[in-house]
């Protein structure tokens, strides 16, 4: 400990030295710029930039982009940082004392370590300074919001903190465009040779009762609840394990509306199949041998399911058998 | 049937009779069931109102008793939202007072003087009686009486409509559910006969839902819907010309006398549908008389051209009239049903609603129970049937279930639709498996002696001869086939096997619906019951103690600040002048008090003076364990203000470094300087005799070095289990000293030097 202590002193103090030797202005940063002004910082340029004196203002993303780490946060930050800074390019081409650069921890290792962080992704803005300075003293630490607009959010707070008045261009997405418009044709074009074939299988009854019933089944299993929670797939039980249900009444996992949608599916059917199928049957043995086999189907998956609600609501008293 | 003899006729004529008395006698049954299964809360507290919303309701309603019809209409209530006021006869739908009180007036006129209050309490159990019976009727026209009676049984007990129905839930919603099934039987009706005099009556039961329920914009969209899709399906008939006309022609006139929807049929986007499909079938009915009179193919084809054309040019212009703003836009709450993030993002206030939250799964199954895997069995026979009223069914159906599982409040629009399906559903069932016409009559009696089942059974058995399903299919009727002689079960035991197992899942289903209406939607949230280890109840009445006390001891003009969850509840027990209430008509004003109550004493103070706030009403739950308070609802406060003040209230700064939402040593600075914070917490340690305390709601330690400080306002009231704080706002300082000074010289601080030297010279 007192070793890597020691090791990150000797280093900051070698950079302090090169940074007084060497005075680096903001056209050294600008130049280090991308295509997308996005200055890509590695531990041989992080110090040179971030040091002080310098009449410029710099925004360092601190981050953990690479797979490995599965830093889910950093790829939601990272594409609206990079919205930021072209949008800043494409106005200000040479910076204007405004540079945006990200550190990724593949090529800062030593800079993670010399600012003494043990987790990303961070924010620092280091803004104008007169004294000589090191990377980790006189910057402003960013505090990230859940939320789903992290463009305005940086945005505002640049213009709020620092006055750099940011206008964002969107790129247009040409793609997208392309893609919409050959869908409408293609679909037009379908449409004019397969319109008969497309309005047979439009009136196919069938269809209809998969539609309606797929969507019915899905709407009350809390479909939507996951749609808009974006609730996990599944959770884990804090030992290793998964669990499928997790407790509470307005709380559920996605693979909760998997598990009681196919329930429901089950149980419905075999309710139609009683009242739809068997009757049908000629052979009175058949007969029998389906109606018990479909009786024992529904009070299985009846039971399956009050068990499980159960597991959601904890002083729930009733149940049909204790199997599951 | 020309060879009926006489003796055949009178017996045939004494069963219809025994039938009407079975089918008379289970519906009573069923309404009794109905309205003593929302007693529960009755006979545990009192004849007591429920919740919040009722509070404003049974406030109205005893406005309308006193003081008659047209100043009630042009009611300006200057007690709440002060110093706004609010047009409160303009800004509501008056349909739940009018009723109340033309049933209050009846019954004096009867000679049977009931206090206005008892019969608030009571209207929503008396309205389900009388859902259970139109449901019934709306069935029988879907499939057959014993659907309708099943389905009767089901609306009666289920959760889903308890839940907004119990005795003391005298809200909008109470008697709306009943309308809507009254304005769907009576739709039904009028296309099934292509009536006018149906049509009109939809209409009028239509007006009567506008009058009652801001929800009625459902049966704006869902008719039309219906029309819409029959069309689609190429059922364009004169019937539904008739029928659909008739009913949009009156009930839109009709519903632009309600003060408060006034222009909208005309001007919102919600009721642009309802208007495009009237304008629709008009098109659509034309071009089928000229394909009657003239028979040439080009013509027709020029026809179909300027239709489409037409449409197109109208559907621009809607796009361009909205666009010019002179079509309103989608209202919020509607808006927020499709794009499910609008809320989250654009209204804050909508979104903190708990009831505005999507559904999970738990919830649909506690509502409905079985009826929720009965629900698509009946959607199913129903689009095998799929006759044009069917279609009804099953767009309801999809419709409803989507909105229930966006928003948990639209629950109560689904649940009348399971249960219609469910009671086909098992109907069907019964259909199949209770046939014991061709066997011997002793043994379907034998097999089937279980309460619940065995009326029903036994009039499907008779019944179904005289039954008239649904016509006009194209493959034969599938109700039609469950019943003929071809189709049955053989096996005696495959019967008595289904019919058991089916008959004890409704047993449950009984039971499972009085446990949850027993324990769920039985609490008045006025008062709250919890058991003592013994078993014994024991209940908290800290509401009614605090509201009491403002009552008692405070002037009677007196102006209290609270959250606006608890306005209503200020107004209607404690009869005093609020700041805002749970009627979210100021998004502003809301977010004055959301930051006067998240900044510092400081800033707060000036707000507070402004507004001429009196006292300050908080709910803490830190020392019981409640934790629906204020502490909890707080981030909403803090959202909504900044919504207003981005630049003096920010949500981070509530949040400690590591992104959590803490009150203990841990809370930021700004969380500690808080109004709420100090006004939950004050003295909070004294309670526990100068040790840390603890907060049972958050389980976590408030340490007693930290303990807040007030300085501008002073406690005045903290109800028996701390859950109602009420705080007295000081006036200025008589000689002028800002209040910290005040306060140091009122504890004798600042004379410590001197008094130090006195003691010297003693």
């Amino acid at each position: 400990m007192t070793r890597l202590n020691f090791v990150a002193l000797l280093l900051s103090l070698v950079s302090i030295v090169l940074a007084v030797d060497t005075q680096y202005d903001a056209k050294y940063v600008n130049s280090l710029k991308d295509s997308s002004g996005i200055v890509r910082l590695t531990d041989a340029t992080f110090s040179r930039v971030v040091e002080g004196p310098r009449d410029y203002t710099v925004a360092v993303l601190l981050t953990a982009d690479s797979p490995k780490y599965g830093c889910q946060f950093c790829k939601i930050v990272g594409p609206p940082f990079e919205t930021i800074a072209s949008s800043w390019k494409q106005d200000h081409p040479n910076g204007d004392g405004l540079f945006f650069a990200v550190a990724d921890i593949a090529d800062t290792q030593g800079s993670f370590m010399q600012l003494g962080l043990t987790h990303a992704p961070n924010l620092y803005i280091y803004p104008p300074t007169e004294k000589p300075s090191t990377v980790d003293v006189g910057f402003d630490h960013y505090q990230f919001v859940p939320n789903e607009s992290q463009v305005k959010l940086i945005t505002e707070y640049l213009t709020r903190t620092y006055g750099f008045k940011i206008v964002i261009h969107e790129p247009f997405a040409w793609d997208r465009l392309f893609i919409t418009i050959g869908g409408i044709v293609l679909v037009l074009g379908i449409l004019k040779f397969a319109s008969g074939v497309i309005l047979s299988i439009l009136q196919k009854k069938q269809l209809w009762i998969a539609v309606s019933l797929v969507a019915i089944l899905m709407f009350t299993s809390g479909h939507m609840f996951n749609q808009i929670r974006k609730t996990p797939y599944i959770a884990g039980d804090g030992r290793g394990g998964v669990i499928y249900f997790v407790g509470g009444h307005s709380n559920q996992v996605a693979i909760e509306t998997q598990f009681i949608a196919v329930t429901y599916a089950i149980l419905a059917f075999a309710t139609i199949s009683l009242i739809v199928k068997v009757p049908r049957i000629e052979n009175p043995q058949v007969q029998m041998f389906s109606v018990s086999c479909l009786s024992v189907v529904i009070i299985l998956a009846f039971s399956f399911l009050l068990s499980k609600f159960q597991v959601k609501n904890g002083g729930y008293p009733f149940g049909i058998l204790d199997i599951f | 049937m020309a060879l009926v003899t006489g003796f055949q006729k009178s017996d045939r004529q004494l069963i219809d009779n025994a039938l009407l008395l079975l089918k008379v006698s289970t519906l009573i049954l069923v309404a009794g069931a109905a309205i003593s299964s929302r007693l529960f809360s009755v006979i545990r507290f009192e004849s007591i109102i429920h919740e919040f919303d009722p509070w404003f309701n049974y406030r109205a309603t005893k406005y309308l008793t006193e003081n008659g019809f047209y100043k009630f209409l042009n009611w300006f209530d200057d007690r709440t939202w002060y110093p706004l006021g609010r047009v409160t006869g303009g800004t509501l739908y008056p349909g739940l007072m009018v009723t109340s009180n033309v049933i209050h007036t009846v019954l004096r006129w009867f000679s049977l003087p009931i206090d206005i209050r008892n019969i608030c309490v009571m209207l929503a159990p008396a309205f389900s009686g009388l859902t259970a019976y139109v449901t019934y009727l709306f069935t029988t026209e879907m499939k057959n009486e014993t659907a309708g009676l099943l389905a009767a049984i089901f609306m009666g007990i289920a959760p889903g409509y308890i839940s907004r129905s119990v005795a003391g839930s005298y809200d909008n919603e109470a008697i709306a559910i009943t309308l809507l099934m009254v304005t769907f039987y009576f739709w039904i009706k009028a296309l099934k006969l292509g009536s006018a005099l149906w049509g009109g009556l939809t209409a009028l039961s239509y007006f009567y839902m506008v009058a009652a329920w801001g929800g009625y914009v459902f049966i704006t969209n869902m008719i039309p819907l219906h029309v819409f899709v029959l069309l689609l399906m190429g059922r364009y008939h004169s019937r539904i010309y008739v029928a659909y006309s008739s009913w949009y022609a009156i009930g839109t006139l009709a519903s632009m006398q309600i003060p408060f929807v006034g222009f909208l049929p005309i001007r919102s986007s919600d009721h642009m549908s309802a208007l495009g499909v009237f304008g629709l079938l008009q098109l659509v009915a034309f071009s089928d008389w000229i394909r009657s009179q003239v028979p040439s193919k080009q013509f027709k084809n020029l026809i179909i051209v300027a239709v489409l054309s037409i449409l197109a040019i109208s559907f621009a212009g809607l796009i361009g009239l909205t666009s010019a703003g002179v079509i309103a836009p989608w209202t919020g709450r509607f808006y927020s049903l499709w794009d499910t993030n609008y809320a989250k993002i654009h209204i804050p206030i909508i979104a903190s609603v708990s009831e505005h939250q999507p559904t999970a799964w738990p919830s649909f199954f506690f509502d409905n129970f079985m009826l929720i895997w009965l629900f698509p069995v009946g959607v199913y026979l129903c689009l095998r049937e799929l006759a044009d009223e069917h279609v009804f069914i099953i767009v309801y159906g999809v419709l409803a279930s989507y909105f229930a599982g966006v928003m948990v409040r639209l629950m109560l629009t689904l649940t009348p639709i399971v249960c219609v399906a469910a009671g086909i559903a098992v109907s069907s069932l019964l259909d199949v498996y209770a046939e014991f016409a061709i066997v011997e009559s002793d043994e379907a009696v034998e097999s089937t002696v279980n309460k619940g089942g065995d009326v029903l059974e036994e009039i499907d058995v008779t019944s179904s001869g005289t039954s008239t399903p649904g016509v006009s299919s194209e493959e034969g009727s599938i109700f039609k086939t469950l019943l003929s002689s071809n189709n049955t079960i053989k096996p005696l035991l495959a019967k008595a096997v289904v019919l058991i197992s089916f008959t004890s899942y409704l047993f449950l289903f009984v039971k499972h619906c009085t446990w949850v209406t027993s324990n769920a939607y039985s609490s008045p949230s006025v008062v709250l019951a919890s058991n003592l280890p013994d078993g014994s109840q024991f209940l908290i009445d800290d509401f009614r103690e605090a509201y009491y006390w403002l009552r008692m001891n405070t002037p009677e003009d007196a102006k209290i600040m609270s959250w606006w969850d608890y306005g209503y509840q200020i107004g209607g027990m404690a009869d005093r002048t609020t700041l805002v209430d749970n009627n979210t008509w100021n998004n502003t004003h809301i977010a004055t008090v959301g930051k006067a109550m998240s900044s510092s004493e400081e800033v707060a103070y000036p707000i507070l003076r402004q507004h001429d706030v009196d006292y300050i009403l908080v709910i803490f739950g830190g020392v019981i364990g409640f934790s629906g308070d204020d502490i909890n609802k707080f981030l909403w406060m803090v959202r909504i203000a900044e919504g207003i003040w981005p630049e003096e209230v920010k949500e981070r700064d509530f949040f400690t470094a590591s992104n959590q939402y803490r009150v203990d040593h841990e809370a930021t600075p700004t969380m500690r300087e808080s109004m709420m914070y100090k006004m939950s917490y004050y003295r909070f340690t004294d309670a526990f005799g100068g040790r840390d305390g603890h907060d049972r709601v958050r389980g976590q330690n408030i340490p007693a070095s930290m303990a807040p400080e007030l300085t501008t306002i002073e406690e005045a009231f903290t109800s028996e289990n701390w859950i109602v704080r009420i705080y007295k706002v000081k006036d200025l300082d008589n000689v002028g000293r800002d209040f910290p000074k005040a306060i140091k010289f009122d504890k004798g601080q600042t004379s410590k030097k001197k008094r130090s030297q006195t003691e010297l010279r003693l």
